[in-house]
């Protein structure tokens, strides 16, 4: 089935060794040598940053390639970041050694971090600059495992690319940029003389477009300055764009020159042809718009190798909805007798090995030692929508989905988008390669996605060419910025209200610490330094975050939040009163419990000088004081991403990702630092299964059946069920739980969704967008759980939580559709994403008509507005087999949350809890 | 108000697309091989289900059996109604025997088709003829379980007459119902040449009046139920017919024209 050049690469690449590779973090540290950072620009500096790199960079073209190029020296050298953060010594030593995907690091490889890359970077990273910045609360939550940091490490990224360099190569991106420079010059000398300026940014998220009809502004001395700087930064962030453009035409021209030295080399004539193929192929892109499939697909590679070289970016970088992009192209070609079905999908073929040839960069610290997941996230799209809302399913989709069952890879991960217009046989054919058991494709609700965006305020147009990336992340492909920024701990919130802010763990005052004040106002006891936001004392937390942000403003070391609060402010106020009716709504009974103790109804502990214990007047004045605890938490994370994003727009600009994002030309501005059309910030809420179950048993047993006293159970879980093992049989068998399409429990998942959707939703972000929510974990529910003690659903301290909007591992009990129904409870449209996963053994898919009903099963969950589904198809002897015989699962591949990972790279705790998940029996 | 044991949602293979199926309690057979022993009673029935918790076995009283409000079983069964309309499914009433509690399962059955859900009633076919038509106006399909073909022998494994069966097969034929056969194959009871042939003979002679047979393989997860009931299982270490032998079977039956599907 595959060619013999392709099983090639493909057992090469399978049979690459991770190494770790010093080029790139050698060449950056020479040039930062030679060129302060921030001169002439910051911009530039990082633009000729990238030229230095690109030009003295070693190629590496491997036997029988077809598409060229990679990002270290060899396939899977990976490279290292110094200016984001530094690796040191203890860390290289960790990744050449850990049991789990190690990164072998040679001899010189360590020599050169210790003489030369730890001396001229400790200290100067912007990692440094991170945790310098942050305030104590955010560093006692960030401990605490209340929540992580995406950009400690790596650079904003969730980012994909959309049908740009399909229509126009780097030459004519460079001749718009001139233009745009032109035009700004042009104003500046207009501004000095008559005093008009323009505004060509963004207003509202929406690109206002024709800059050169701006609006004029107060003739003052101190506008015309503020508006001189910022054409300014503009003109160089513009010919930083430039550089990078051509720099990147350049290292194509490189490569273009080693395949004609190769093909003089050769002895083997259909070699020769082929490789003065590549040759012209590499001359004409990036440099120019591509013609054929070949010209295109190179051409990605190299924006996705320049985007992944310039920094770190999280999910690597993505072609998004490929089946499109590369249509029209095949259909020609085809036409023309250029290809034929069989030399485009090795094509293809050899292209879908270049991903795997790149895992992600190597973490350090405590994560290197625990992070067990080294995929690099990209995800393809197919299927889903056209512009003008028909459906979009071609031969192309079908064709790669052949791909990705014959290559069988873990990188590039690939999904389906499935809209209501979507025929079945596109679905059929998807779950007929899940039903292979290697964890892809996952299986998409463009309704929902469509939907989700429209409601962040996108046009129909790029809702429409948008999709999802990463794990679930929707987003507008190739218009907008969206960052992942880190994952929060819901479970971890409701240990901290437990114990009235207090850290069981460590004793630390992590959350608020509250005190019934006998009024009907309950207030923060301890005050909380400026930069963090209070937790508010009242409903309306929208309003008084602006307020505050407002008046504390400059002085907030955590960062000064700016732009649109206003109409932020109005729109938190109403998700408030949203929050509010629903939570009305689930706990009809709240008018007489509050009658009863008016200070319980804003969340008081009724003893609070003994740390909280639980001792909570009734259940609605525990939910209560969880909100307090979680708008506090959120606050404070808020304010830390409000600061890290303005260091990266100020310290670490990306022209060369920037080209390619519109509007970012078009603003003169970086995708960094709001460029882009859209710019969302998201927080990641994990532990929905486990914090619901969590919330059923504590009002089952302690307020309605009253089985067990507050200090009771507390004194269980302290205990860690020890000596109170029919405690936990009730706990966990005598109670409802989320996932069974039980309102008992699925009330409390909705309840705690809508708390924090209210708590974040709205808020601003550093790039003139806002903040969201979405619901996935990737692994982090396996961390999340290590931080967190027992918990009243009869959870073990330190066992993993819940992940994504999966019930809690087992306990589900009533089948799938009854989880989906329970899944769908929440409001998938307004998150920017949920992850669901479900798995299955193989028996489920054994005939057509099975893998019909499947495709039924997630039609019935799209309908409902379900955002994601996928499938793991193995048995759980499978994986314990391969957990005693690794050597002969070389290429298990399962799904982890949200992706796929070989099941031999996962730590154990992660195997484990894969085998345990809830097996659908049939 | 019916008794019911168990109630599975997406159950594949009860009938077309994603079901639910609701058991009823109480059986008038006593089919020896039988994996629900706790479907034979029609009153609850208490059981200690011993859970490991930590090491230490831990005993939670369960019951096999609930009377359900008409009510709260129509609740349960439309849950999944988006997935019926998706998969062109609905509900399955089995057991036990559903035919056992006429009155509750034709309400049922009507409610049911006024929700536009397709109808699935899975009998054993041992019911009052009266009662069996009355039903079949409100059902769908039937899945009409056929376990041996000699009147002896079929009542020395179920306890009952095969006769009374039988004709009730051909009454609903003749009415035109939808009817699919369905066969657990046990090892030694009825796969052997002698009771296949008899099948095989049943079918040819209804070529054309029904399409369908499913063989279900046999299978022993109901041996713990038994233990839990204290009552005797002599099945508990047969085991379950292997898939080339299925074939053979499967081949066989499709020679008398009707479509053979294992497992239903």
């Amino acid at each position: 089935m595959l060619s013999e050049r392709i099983q090639k690469l493909r057992e090469t690449s399978l049979n690459a060794v991770n190494r770790l590779s010093a080029e790139r973090a050698l060449l950056i540290t020479e040039f930062y040598a030679e060129h302060p950072a921030g001169t002439p620009s910051v911009p530039v500096h990082r633009a000729l940053a990238f030229e230095h790199l690109l030009r003295h960079k070693q190629l590496s073209i491997q036997e029988g390639e077809l598409i060229v190029g990679e990002r270290g020296p060899a396939p899977k050298a990976t490279p290292t970041y110094p200016e984001i953060s530094l690796h040191s010594l203890k860390d290289i030593e960790v990744l050449d050694s850990r049991e789990k995907v190690s990164f072998r690091v040679d001899k010189e490889t360590y020599e050169v971090y210790r003489d030369k890359i730890i001396p001229f970077w400790e200290g100067r990273t912007n990692r440094d600059r991170i945790f310098e910045r942050m305030t104590k609360e955010w560093v006692a939550a960030y401990e605490a495992g209340v929540f992580t940091e995406f950009q400690e490490q790596r650079a904003p990224g969730h980012t994909v690319l959309g049908k740009k360099i399909y229509e126009r190569g780097l030459l004519d991106l460079v001749e718009e940029i001139d233009a745009r420079i032109a035009a700004i010059r042009l104003l500046m000398k207009g501004a000095s003389s008559i005093g008009t300026t323009t505004d060509g940014t963004t207003s509202g998220g929406v690109t206002t477009s024709g800059a050169t009809t701006g609006k004029t502004v107060p003739d003052t001395a101190g506008n015309m300055t503020q508006e001189a700087a910022k054409l300014t930064a503009q003109v160089e962030e513009l010919e930083a764009m430039k550089i990078a453009a051509e720099a990147m035409i350049m290292y194509a021209e490189r490569n273009a020159a080693l395949l004609r030295d190769l093909a003089g080399q050769t002895q083997d004539a259909r070699r020769r042809s082929e490789l003065l193929q590549m040759e012209k192929v590499c001359r004409k892109v990036p440099a120019h718009a591509p013609e054929t499939m070949h010209e295109a697909l190179q051409y990605y590679w190299f924006v996705h190798l320049g985007v992944i070289s310039e920094l770190n970016p999280w999910d690597a970088f993505n072609p998004g909805r490929l089946d499109q992009h590369l249509l029209p192209f095949y259909e020609r070609d085809l036409a023309k007798g250029r290809l034929t079905e069989a030399s485009a999908r090795e094509l293809l073929q050899a292209f879908w090995i270049k991903f795997n040839n790149h895992p992600s960069p190597p973490k350090m610290g405590v994560t290197a030692q625990e992070s067990s997941t080294y995929t690099d996230f990209c995800l393809i799209n197919l299927g889903g929508l056209k512009e003008d809302g028909s459906d979009a399913v071609n031969e192309m989709s079908f064709l790669l989905l052949d791909v990705i069952e014959e290559m069988r890879l873990l990188q590039p991960s690939s999904m389906i988008q499935v809209s209501r217009r979507s025929p079945d046989s596109f679905v059929d054919r998807a779950i007929q390669i899940v039903k292979t058991g290697f964890g892809q494709p996952s299986i998409f609700n463009t309704d929902a996605i469509v939907q989700e965006l429209l409601n962040q305020g996108k046009s129909i147009l790029d809702a429409r060419n948008g999709g999802a990336s990463g794990c679930v992340e929707s987003g507008a492909f190739g218009t907008e910025a969206y960052w992942l920024t880190g994952y929060f701990n819901l479970v971890k919130v409701l240990e901290l209200t437990l114990h009235n802010g207090l850290d069981p763990r460590t004793g630390r005052q992590v959350g608020i610490r509250l005190e019934n004040q006998g009024g009907s106002r309950l207030e923060p006891k301890t005050s909380i330094s400026p930069g963090v936001q209070s937790g508010n004392s009242s409903g309306n937390h929208g309003g008084s975050y602006a307020e505050k942000q407002a008046s504390n403003g400059s002085g907030n070391p955590g960062g000064q939040i700016t732009g649109k609060s206003g109409a932020t402010r109005t729109e938190a106020l109403f998700e408030t009163g949203e929050g509010a009716r629903v939570s009305a709504q689930m706990e009809p009974q709240t008018g007489t419990a509050l009658d009863r103790s008016p200070g319980a109804r804003h969340g008081a502990p009724v003893d609070s000088s003994e740390g909280g214990a639980l001792a909570f007047e009734s259940f609605e004045a525990l939910q209560e004081a969880f909100r307090i605890q979680l708008n506090y938490l959120v606050d404070i994370k808020i304010a830390g991403n409000v600061a890290i994003e303005r260091l990266f727009a100020e310290h670490l600009p990306v022209p060369f990702l920037s080209l390619f994002i519109d509007d970012c030309i078009q603003n003169g501005k970086d995708y960094n630092a709001g460029g882009a059309r859209y710019n969302t910030s998201y927080i990641q809420g994990v532990g929905l299964g486990s914090v619901t179950d969590m919330f059923t048993a504590l009002k089952t047993h302690v307020y309605e059946r009253k089985t067990i006293s507050p200090g009771g159970l507390m004194k269980v879980l302290e205990d860690d069920f020890e000596g109170h093992e029919a405690i936990r049989a009730e706990l966990i068998y005598k109670t409802p739980k989320y996932g069974n399409d039980d309102d008992t429990a699925d009330v409390h998942a909705t309840w705690v969704f809508e708390q924090f959707h209210a708590a974040v939703d709205g808020k601003p972000n550093h790039r003139g967008g806002v903040t969201r929510i979405n619901m996935l974990p990737t692994t982090s529910h396996v961390y999340f759980g290590s931080v967190v003690g027992a918990t009243a659903d009869g959870r073990h301290a330190g066992e993993p939580l819940s992940e994504g909007i999966s019930p809690v591992q087992g306990t589900d009990t009533h089948g799938p559709t009854a989880v989906l129904k329970s899944a769908a409870k929440i409001d998938h449209l307004k998150t920017g994403g949920t992850l669901l996963n479900q798995k299955f053994t193989p028996g489920f898919f054994r005939d057509e008509r099975s893998v019909r009903k499947i495709t039924q099963l997630v039609r019935g969950y799209f309908g409902m507005m379900g955002h994601h589904i996928q499938f793991n198809v193995v048995s759980a002897d499978t994986l314990r087999d391969a957990q005693q015989h690794p050597e002969k699962y070389r290429d298990l591949i399962v799904r982890v949350a949200g992706y796929s990972d070989y099941f031999n790279d996962l730590g154990t705790a992660l195997q484990n809890e894969i085998i345990r998940r809830t097996e659908q029996e049939l | 108000m019916p008794t019911i044991f168990d109630i599975k949602r997406f159950a594949l293979h009860d009938g077309p697309g994603i079901r639910t199926t609701v058991f009823f309690k109480g059986c008038p057979l006593r089919c020896r091989w039988c994996h629900n022993p706790e479907s034979h009673n029609t009153e609850p029935e208490e059981y200690p289900d011993l859970r490991q918790v930590d090491g230490k076995e831990i005993s939670i009283t369960r019951i096999y059996g609930k009377k359900v409000t008409h009510a709260a079983l129509m609740e349960e069964i439309l849950k999944d109604k988006v997935f019926y309309l998706e998969s062109g499914g609905g509900v399955t009433f089995s057991g036990g025997e559903p035919l056992m509690q006429p009155g509750a399962l034709i309400e049922l059955l009507e409610a049911a088709g006024s929700e536009g859900l397709h109808r699935a009633v899975d009998t054993s076919g041992y019911a009052a003829p009266e009662t069996l038509l009355q039903a079949a106006a409100y059902t769908d399909m039937f899945l009409f379980d056929l376990k041996l073909m000699d009147p002896e022998k079929h009542k020395a494994c179920t306890g009952v007459d095969n006769r009374l069966i039988l004709a009730n097969a051909d009454r609903l034929l003749q009415r035109g119902a939808e009817v699919i056969f369905r066969i657990p194959v046990v090892p030694g009871i009825n796969d052997t040449v002698q009771e296949m042939n008899d099948f095989f003979s049943f079918f040819r002679q209804r070529e054309g009046q029904f399409r369908e047979v499913h063989l279900l393989p046999y299978h022993k997860t109901g041996a713990h139920k038994y233990r839990r009931l204290e009552k005797e299982y002599d099945f508990g270490d047969m085991e379950t017919p292997g898939d080339e032998w299925m074939q053979r079977l499967r081949e066989q039956i499709e020679s008398a024209g009707v479509l053979v599907t294992i497992g239903g």
